[in-house]
């Protein structure tokens, strides 16, 4: 916990410090528009029967429904956005679904300890008390993280997505 | 939310080329996972905020989500994406006697055990009922009806099986989220026959929960699926189930009933005889079936007694041999033309007018009414029965005796 408290003040002081000799920073408008959209799908059926998924507003959300979370990011400011790095939670009473998480030129990795680290799914590998290893199950997952390869330029824009499941019994 | 706490679960994480790092970087740490059960329930705000991280013009900088999009920098300017968890009524209702409950003709207090178990994400109260059914289990047709009323009672958890003194509560009041609740349905037979079958259904209705005492039924949904209003009754205790949709919305969480296939034909409700998809019911049948008693048999337990006639024990010629047969009916039936015949052994002479049943004298001509006993000539007989008139009840021994004399 000191160890957190460390960080933050550092990264508090970090930002107080740069804002004194970036004006442009300390204004309220940022370089980037963060959206996170929340869907659920629901099953479309089409005049041949056949199915498909569509993403809907959620009116109703119960257990096991899926949810699909779009987030998206653009450069409204006039310079490039590097070393972009987008973390998101697995939000409360979820859980993420395997292979669910997207996004051009992105590196996604996966955190089983709240976003202490991050690994890629084979690698996340937890063992029980007789040395058996597993691979950590998608549920499992308490983090989501997307590092983007390339430069975000002025008026660019991406997005990445994944999905849920309410947890408990349909 | 609920948490049931469980066994600390020790784990061994181990992680391998962690991205964060140029480095292939390999360690292993322990954790203590205090490891919960989490239910996830209805009203639960569910939100979910993402963070990015970016340089520009050599400047870190973070900001957060919102779900019409955030341009102001710096934690805490973000809006949680969030929206509430609505309320899933699912519950299950099961027969868990693994075959029929015998009973016997009459028999007072037979019960058939379910078990209601709330799978929604909502603690609940149900109602209960039974009803006569007739539904087809393969092997045994229903037909006949326990003396009504039924009772229902749920079982207090003090000891299992369905017991008057302890088991009182007539309705579910607040069964927990994956909780489980046995119900007894108590009845009484009526005069039946071996081989007859009664099929009862327990229906479950749900109801709200969370307050001490019996909740309002949850008439409908907020997908306009309506349950079957009614009065459940246990016998002793009428409870009205209302008409109206008492919950539709409530503080903006929907409510609605889950949809199982209602594939069961064992299933019914309480306003048809079948199951009825998303009606806030559900139920399953069991079987009261009437099982033969343990099957009649008599006992014959026959002795000899020598009396010779030096007064000692001596089975020589003209030694008396005394026979008793003991007659007894096993079993927990009467039974009808019970007639003993013996025939008395050769070399032996029956003693004329020897014949004694349960100590009285019988005559050894057949000449009933006067007595159901006679000597043939060659075996004696006795008519326990009376000519067909009487049962003989288990139990109680009928004791013959005669005698012979060595020839």
């Amino acid at each position: 916990m000191k160890k957190i408290r460390l960080i933050f003040k550092l990264f508090i002081s970090a930002v107080f410090f740069t804002s004194l000799f970036s004006p442009a920073v300390f204004a309220k408008d940022g370089k980037i528009v963060l959206t996170n959209k929340v869907f659920k799908q629901v099953i479309k059926k089409d005049k041949d029967g056949n199915t498909s998924y569509d993403y809907v507003e959620p009116k109703t959300a119960l257990p096991g429904d899926v949810m699909l979370y779009i987030i998206s990011f653009e450069n409204i400011g006039t310079d490039p956005a590097d070393n972009i790095v987008i973390n998101d939670p697995v939000p409360n009473n979820s859980k993420y679904r395997i292979d669910s998480a997207t996004g051009n030129n992105t590196d996604i990795t996966f955190s089983i300890d709240g976003g202490k680290n991050f690994g890629n799914p084979k690698d996340l590998v937890v063992s029980d008390k007789n040395g058996k290893e597993w691979m950590a199950k998608p549920e499992s997952y308490t983090h989501i993280r997307w590092v983007y390869k390339k430069s975000l330029l002025p008026g660019e824009k991406g997005e990445v997505s994944f999905k849920t499941e309410i947890k408990g019994n349909k | 939310m609920i948490i049931l706490s469980k066994h600390n679960i020790f784990y061994f994480l181990k992680y391998s080329n962690i991205s964060k790092s140029s480095l292939s970087v390999l360690f292993v740490f322990f954790i203590c996972l205090n490891s919960p059960i989490v239910f996830s329930a209805a009203g639960d705000v569910i939100s979910n905020t993402a963070t990015i991280n970016f340089i520009s013009q050599g400047v870190s900088l973070v900001q957060e989500s919102s779900p019409s999009g955030n341009s102001l920098a710096g934690v805490g300017n973000g809006t949680a994406t969030s929206f509430t968890e609505d309320r899933l009524i699912n519950f299950s209702v099961v027969s868990i006697d693994a075959t029929a409950v015998n009973v016997s003709s009459s028999q007072s207090a037979a019960f058939l055990s379910y078990t209601v178990t709330n799978n929604g994400n909502d603690v609940q109260d149900f109602l209960l009922t039974a009803v006569n059914t007739a539904t087809p289990f393969a092997a045994n047709t229903d037909n006949f009806d326990p003396v009504p009323p039924m009772q229902v009672f749920v079982e207090d958890g003090s000891s299992a099986g369905y017991l008057l003194a302890e088991d009182t509560q007539v309705f579910i009041d607040d069964l927990a989220i994956g909780a489980t609740a046995t119900v007894y349905v108590v009845a009484t037979m009526p005069v039946t026959v071996i081989g007859d079958a009664a099929a009862v259904a327990l229906i479950a209705q749900v109801a709200e929960g969370g307050t001490a005492g019996q909740g309002a039924v949850i008439t409908s949904d907020d997908n306009s699926h309506v349950s079957p209003a009614g009065t459940y009754s246990n016998g002793a205790v009428t409870i009205a189930a209302g008409s109206a949709n008492l919950v539709s919305d409530t503080a903006g969480v929907e409510t609605v009933f889950n949809d199982p296939a209602a594939v069961n034909p064992e299933d019914v409700d309480s306003a048809s005889v079948q199951d009825v998809r998303a009606n806030g019911q559900h139920s399953d049948t069991g079987l009261f079936l009437v099982q033969a008693a343990a099957p009649a048999s008599v006992v014959l337990n026959k002795t000899v007694t020598v009396i010779d006639t030096l007064g000692g024990t001596d089975p020589h010629a003209g030694s008396t041999l005394r026979y008793q047969i003991d007659v007894v009916v096993g079993g927990v039936s009467n039974v009808n033309n019970l007639v003993i015949t013996d025939a008395i052994p050769v070399n032996t002479t029956y003693t004329p007018s020897s014949l004694l049943l349960n100590g009285i004298a019988q005559t050894d001509v057949s000449d009933t009414p006067t007595d159901y006993s006679e000597f043939n000539g060659s075996a004696i007989i006795v008519d326990l029965s009376q000519g067909g008139t009487v049962s003989v009840a288990p139990a109680t021994p009928n004791l013959i005796t005669f005698d012979v004399t060595i020839d």
